[in-house]
């Protein structure tokens, strides 16, 4: 079975929100909640002062602090290792929320309301509430666009090298920064690259053995 | 904070004290409370005191839990998975209490009559009263469990819990034995009080000097109690209304001496003092825990 991960590098990516951009566009997601994000930092003093773009989103952690403590098991990982959270089961207790050391997930507190307020919704709003009728009072978080995954399997598209079957995010990035990819399989583009440029996940000391790599200061 | 500085310092956790996170303060606390004043009200017999105590614990505390979640007609799912989830066997500890405690003090009020022998034996009063300490410890063990705030994790906080719940309850237990003048058990209680208090001011004091020993993110979290946003509430509301002002009218009710205001008024200015000070304690823990930042920078200090 595979084991769907991802890689950024850190080398090549211009912080341009590419991914933000089409991550909400994918899920039709409301104001305020991101499933992808980036994040600006800075290191170093001048002369020589340090710009960090690290995008951020759910690292679909292979032992994942989430799915141990939710209480009703609406949040679950899927035997290709993507985690996702059954919103007909979702209670709201935001365990997970409070669970997740990296931050990547949204508790939905109002319903989607529409973009402009008083004028009903757009016909994309519209789209986007039957495709993606996300509910009130539950937790939302990025799926690796598993619908896409999925659909993509189904007729026979390989994840990561067709656009159809890989994520809004990797697509949509212009310098080619995020791949996408099967872990488990050795020969798969993503494991080839987290051997070649010795990738690493964020924080590998909280234990959660995420699928999201980085590759920073490697060729 | 601006939203591209989102994670780059130690960041707080919102979603249990914020909004309709206060609603989880409460419940934490209400159950809290109850069950100690069950404990302690079971201990002597005190069966009135049991009464509130159900209320207090199982009535108000389990309604406030169910109100906090943001789907409460799905609150029943929350007992799914007890082997995983510690809110999860919180939920299902309360539901035992709520059903443990009406069987217990129906015979007091003249139903199920012939079961008076058995509820009131000490094999059921144990039951009942690992069933208290469970549900006292319920918050601080939740939040225990999350390893993603380095400061909930420390030792100690269990301990906290359990202290502070009997420390609440037999102050509770107190006032109710003022308000129905039941003067008998008060001296039987106060030994409890006052040991209790003592504990828990003990592990208050080492969560505190063993998080500035600990992790980056706890001594934040400290750090924002003792000289950040939440020193005002922490030296007001924890140390002085929560420790300095019971210590002291323990003081006077240990010397017999009530400046001529009265036993009863000393013990229920203390009491109330309790109860403010656990509350007050709980939101400081609640909103002065910090997440690690993702991405370090030294843009930000601390």
């Amino acid at each position: 079975m595979s084991r769907w991960g991802m890689i950024i590098n850190l080398n090549t990516c211009i912080g341009c929100y590419n991914c933000m951009v089409a991550c909400k566009q994918e899920h039709f997601l409301p104001m305020g909640v991101f499933f992808s994000r980036v994040l600006v930092g800075e290191i170093g003093e001048y002369p020589s002062p340090q710009k960090l773009v690290y995008p951020v989103l759910c690292n679909h952690c292979k032992d994942a602090a989430c799915v141990e403590v939710c209480p009703a098991g609406a949040t679950f990982k899927r035997e290709d290792g993507i985690v996702v959270v059954d919103p007909e089961k979702c209670l709201g207790c935001r365990s997970c929320l409070i669970a997740c050391p990296y931050q990547q997930r949204t508790f939905l507190e109002k319903q989607m309301a529409e973009h402009f307020p008083g004028q009903g919704l757009t016909p994309y709003e519209e789209i986007g509430k039957q495709l993606y009728p996300l509910e009130k009072g539950t937790v939302v978080k990025c799926n690796f666009c598993a619908e896409r995954v999925d659909a993509g399997l189904e007729e026979g598209l390989v994840p990561g090298i067709d656009r159809l079957a890989t994520p809004a995010c990797v697509i949509s990035c212009p310098t080619h920064s995020r791949h996408f990819g099967d872990l488990d399989d050795p020969r798969s583009n993503v494991s080839l690259l987290i051997r070649k440029s010795k990738a690493f996940p964020l924080h590998p000391e909280y234990g959660t053995q995420p699928s999201v790599f980085y590759i920073l200061g490697q060729s | 904070m601006k939203p591209y500085f989102w994670m780059m310092k130690f960041t707080p956790q919102k979603e249990w004290i914020e909004r309709k996170g206060l609603l989880l303060w409460l419940a934490f606390f209400f159950t809290e409370i109850g069950a100690g004043l069950y404990l302690i009200s079971m201990l002597f017999d005190f069966w009135k005191g049991c009464w509130v105590g159900w209320v207090l614990g199982a009535i108000l505390g389990g309604v406030v839990h169910v109100l906090y979640l943001g789907r409460p007609e799905r609150a029943w799912r929350a007992i799914l998975r007890p082997g995983k989830s510690e809110l999860s066997r919180g939920v299902i500890v309360i539901m035992l209490f709520s059903l443990g405690g009406v069987l217990q003090m129906a015979p007091s009020l003249g139903f199920f009559e012939a079961f008076s022998s058995w509820v009131f034996s000490w094999p059921f009063k144990s039951i009942m009263g690992i069933l208290c300490i469970l549900m006292i410890v319920h918050g601080h063990l939740t939040m225990h469990g999350f390893s993603s705030i380095p400061f909930w994790t420390s030792a100690v906080f269990p301990m906290i819990g359990l202290t502070s719940g009997i420390w609440a309850g037999s102050q509770l237990t107190l006032l109710l034995v003022v308000l129905f003048s039941e003067v008998g058990i008060q001296a039987a209680v106060e030994p409890i009080a006052v040991i209790s208090l003592a504990a828990y001011a003990f592990f208050t004091l080492y969560l505190y000097w063993s998080s500035f020993e600990s992790s980056a993110a706890a001594k934040a979290s400290a750090k924002k109690a003792l000289v950040g946003d939440l020193a005002s509430a922490f030296y007001g509301g924890v140390v002085f209304v929560g420790f300095v002002i019971p210590v002291a009218v323990s003081v006077l009710i240990g010397l017999r001496t009530d400046f001529g205001i009265g036993l009863s008024t000393l013990i229920v200015i203390r009491a109330l003092c309790a109860l403010t000070g656990d509350l007050v304690f709980r939101y400081v823990i609640l909103k002065s825990g910090k997440y690690n930042p993702l991405i370090y920078s030294n843009v930000f200090k601390g």
